[in-house]
């Protein structure tokens, strides 16, 4: 059997992009996978000013051509994806899947929606109390107090000393993948055919 | 020239001093010869320092950087990310020691462009790989020039060409691009679409070819 870690934040537009075609992947071979938080950041797209900085503008360009990006790839996926003006938190459902325990995959789903389609603050521990026991988790059996975000903490630092920096970041053996885009190479390499 | 309008079907923005770019020219010219019609290869020169930070190493150790650890983090994933793609396809890559200033080498794309077009794949040929291998000084005209001559293309005029005409299209082409939704390379744009980086070749040749069956979703090719 062979392994695959899955670094995933859910205000992550592209690591939400990637679970159905990453879901594939795992179902269609052998392979046993870890799914991990790493909260990446999300910023507000700064609007035009008049007078630009080369950095402002190239932030500025950057981020909203990848914004219509991944709204592009939504629809061909069939996804709602809806982008807010100021993007909310996803730390305490984050600390939720460092804590969790079992298949966590129904979980994932649903906060990704929750995030993506219905708009909702996932640092907020009510509102990731609700989608665990929407899927069937004892919310009481996560913490979210200081202790489950010192969790979250130490798994972020345990990700950065692996090298990972943004999500979705595929680790395979010694061999990290960012994006949906490097799944050919990560089935290549699960199938020992490289 | 305008940066979004071509009489070709479709813009490709690259850089010499890219790596991503260097491991997109395989795929984008296996597509380009699989359409049957002549991409308008152009010029970007990244600016990167103003949106990476910037560093200068020597003899592999950074002795100079203003880079976040994060910032560090997806520059060595890149080059390392690049570097085995671009193993695959049969090259050495190996991490700069400084940021290059490639607009020399950049210009040359759009003198080739203009004297030569069907000799652009043996001009980024003569560059792409000796770059990588760091043994190319791209910042020397007579170093470009002899990548031009290596590809068979003329080279009388290219040394005023930078200087004059070439030097004042590429600056002016740069200075259109952040307006244009144009940011990095490879950048890709066709009708109304303009699309960083070659995962999305999938599915700019199935728009290309007739928008035949489902659209494809990104992915690298091996």
């Amino acid at each position: 059997m062979k392994f695959l870690t899955v670094f995933i934040d859910f205000k992550s537009a592209a690591a939400y992009l990637a679970m159905d075609a990453t879901l594939k992947l795992i179902q269609a071979g052998d392979v046993q996978v870890i799914w991990k938080p790493y909260e990446v950041r999300a910023q507000a797209i700064a609007d035009k000013k008049q007078i630009e900085t080369v950095t402002e503008s190239h932030l500025r360009v950057r981020a909203t051509q990848r914004q219509q990006t991944h709204l592009k790839y939504a629809a061909i996926q069939g996804k709602t994806i809806i982008f807010q003006k100021e993007p909310k938190g996803s730390g305490a459902a984050l600390t939720a899947l460092a804590q969790f325990d079992g298949d966590p995959v129904e979980y994932i789903r649903a906060a990704f929606l929750a995030y993506w389609q219905d708009g909702l603050d996932l640092d907020d521990p009510e509102t990731v109390k609700a989608i665990l026991n929407q899927c069937g988790v004892d919310s009481n059996s996560i913490s979210f107090d200081q202790k489950g975000k010192d969790l979250l903490v130490a798994q972020q630092i345990e990700a950065e000393e692996q090298g990972v920096f943004d999500t979705p970041m595929y680790v395979v053996g010694s061999e990290r993948f960012l994006g949906r885009e490097q799944l050919p190479w990560i089935e290549a390499l699960l199938e020992n055919s490289l | 020239m305008k940066a979004m309008e071509s009489d070709a079907r479709l813009i490709v923005y690259v850089d010499v001093k890219s790596p991503y770019a260097f491991v997109a020219l395989a795929p984008t010219f296996a597509m380009e010869q699989r359409l049957g019609f002549q991409f308008d290869w152009r010029p970007l020169t990244l600016d990167i320092p103003s949106y990476a930070g910037s560093a200068r190493k020597e003899k592999g150790k950074v002795i100079e950087s203003n880079r976040s650890q994060r910032k560090w983090l997806g520059i060595k994933y890149a080059y390392m990310d690049a570097r085995r793609y671009a193993e695959r396809q049969g090259y050495n890559l190996y991490g700069t020691e400084k940021i290059w200033d490639s607009s020399l080498a950049n210009i040359g794309i759009l003198w080739v462009a203009r004297h030569d077009r069907d000799r652009l794949k043996a001009y980024f040929d003569a560059v792409y790989p000796l770059f990588w291998r760091r043994e190319l000084d791209i910042e020397n005209v007579e170093v470009v020039c002899q990548c031009l001559t290596n590809a068979g293309i003329v080279t009388e005029g290219f040394q005023v060409f930078c200087e004059t005409e070439g030097r004042v299209l590429h600056d002016q082409l740069q200075s259109q691009l952040h307006p244009s939704g144009i940011y990095g390379v490879p950048t890709y744009v066709f009708e109304d679409e303009v699309l960083f980086g070659r995962e999305h070749l999938p599915y700019i040749e199935w728009r290309l070819s007739g928008c035949v069956g489902a659209a494809p979703d990104i992915s690298n090719a091996l």
